[in-house]
């Protein structure tokens, strides 16, 4: 059986009574058609995909028992639909040997075999052969056997026409993927359960009142962070009026020195001394610097001091 | 016809469902993040704001009624009235001590000094002219 294959063994014709095979590389399997139904219909409508949704009807009543697929390919004048058994296929292309991750392509006899020339021995007992451009397998005693191939070397390429048995793959590789798939499952249950919990968080959060509020103060950050720009320059002005107010009272003069008036207005102290030595006013500029630092302006004009507030 | 989803389609679906929850658990995490975030800084702000008009509080208008009606200071012509919302505060024959100790008090009642004249009229005492508003 295993003379069905070319040297380089990458398209196989596979019938039911095909034995078990030995595949190096991946295979390009046609199957015979001991595994599908055809049938040619004239459907009015444009897409395969449309003209898909009525191969089950076409079908009906004409197929043994069994979960089939379907599918169709457009000729010029008509549908020509396939009716296959996935099930059918898997189980037998395991027996073989074959598994999933070697399969190339699955494709139908009657899609690449359509231009032979010559019938080609499928197994023991049958050949394929093509009779009114719809390919069929008969029994070997009714071709002519020294036409016969047992290769399939008129076959250079394969049609588009490939079909996919999703429940193989899913059979094959779930085995697989299972680690896989498992781990991504715990992952998403711990995740969902994360996203549940800080979902709950964010609500609760939301639910909060505003924090000013707690503090009965206007509502936006905006009104509040003017608020405290205005308190703090007041609450500096104020202490920094109270700091120089004190450190005037406390000023060291000496006893010629006095002061004869003190008046402050628009953040400006005018401090006027009774004095002779002018020059003995650094000291106490000097003093004040020293007790108030960078709070104070001081400008000095004979005997009139006038400290600004900063 | 499709009989069962390709484990391929499977895994790439839940790939695609852990990506999304990830993504979505970062997103929230760094939503609330970022409100805690704001909630903390409003709470320092409100607490600034409280504590600096804890300081700030100025005395009632009877408390400074009562200090500026109180004949707390002998010998001193101490006079005051009240217009356009400013009290306006009038003494002389103040001695320095008293001097001081006015101030010290009307100061620590917080009010917000306006106006402030201090003149000498002789050797021991002076004169104040003084306008607050609370």
């Amino acid at each position: 059986m295993a003379s069905f294959f070319s040297s380089n063994a990458v398209i196989g014709l596979i019938d039911k009574n095909t034995g078990r095979i030995k595949v190096e590389d991946k295979i390009n399997i046609i199957l015979t058609p001991s595994f599908y139904w055809i049938k040619r219909a004239y459907l009015e409508v444009n897409f395969t995909s449309s003209a898909l949704k009525y191969a089950p009807s076409i079908f009906e009543g004409m197929l043994p028992e069994g979960n089939y697929s379907y599918y169709a390919v457009k000729t010029k004048k008509e549908y020509m639909f396939f009716a296959y058994d996935p099930d059918e296929i898997i189980s037998s292309l395991k027996a073989k040997g074959i598994t999933a991750s070697q399969i190339s392509g699955i494709y139908f006899a009657q899609n690449e075999m359509h231009n032979i020339k010559a019938p080609v021995q499928c197994n023991k007992e049958d050949a394929v052969v093509v009779y009114n451009d719809t390919v069929l397998q008969v029994p070997k005693y009714l071709v002519d056997e020294s036409s016969l191939k047992r290769n399939l070397d008129e076959i250079k390429e394969l049609s588009k026409h490939k079909i996919t048995l999703h429940k193989s793959s899913v059979t094959h590789s779930i085995k697989e993927l299972a680690p896989v798939l498992s781990v991504l499952g715990m992952l998403i249950v711990l995740y969902t359960t994360q996203l549940f919990f800080t979902y709950k968080q964010q609500q609760k959060l939301e639910s909060q009142g505003s924090v000013f509020q707690e503090y009965k103060l206007p509502l936006t950050f905006v009104q509040n962070s003017s608020i405290e720009k205005k308190l703090r320059s007041s609450f500096k002005a104020q202490t920094s009026f109270r700091k120089l107010i004190f450190s005037i009272l406390k000023l060291p003069l000496s006893q010629r020195q006095r002061i004869k008036s003190l008046s402050y207005e628009k953040e400006l102290f005018t401090i006027v001394f009774e004095m002779q030595d002018y020059a003995r006013l650094r000291d106490i500029e000097l003093h004040l610097h020293k007790s108030l630092g960078k709070l104070v302006k001081i400008d000095i004009e004979k005997n009139v001091m006038r400290v600004k507030i900063i | 016809m499709i009989r069962t989803i390709h484990p391929l389609y499977l895994l790439g679906l839940m790939l695609a469902l852990l990506l999304t929850l990830i993504w979505q658990n970062a997103k929230i995490e760094e939503e609330i993040s970022y409100k805690l975030s704001q909630r903390s800084d409003a709470r320092s702000m409100a607490k600034r704001i409280v504590a600096l008009k804890k300081v700030m509080k100025t005395a009632h208008k009877g408390q400074i009624d009562a200090f500026l009606d109180g004949s707390l200071f002998t010998g001193a012509d101490l006079t005051h009235r009240v217009k356009s919302g400013r009290y306006i505060v009038n003494a002389q024959k103040m001695n320095a001590r008293q001097l001081q100790s006015f101030l010290n008090r009307i100061l620590n009642m917080s009010v917000k000094v306006v106006q402030l004249k201090v003149e000498s009229q002789n050797d021991k005492h002076v004169s104040l002219y003084m306008e607050i508003s609370l």
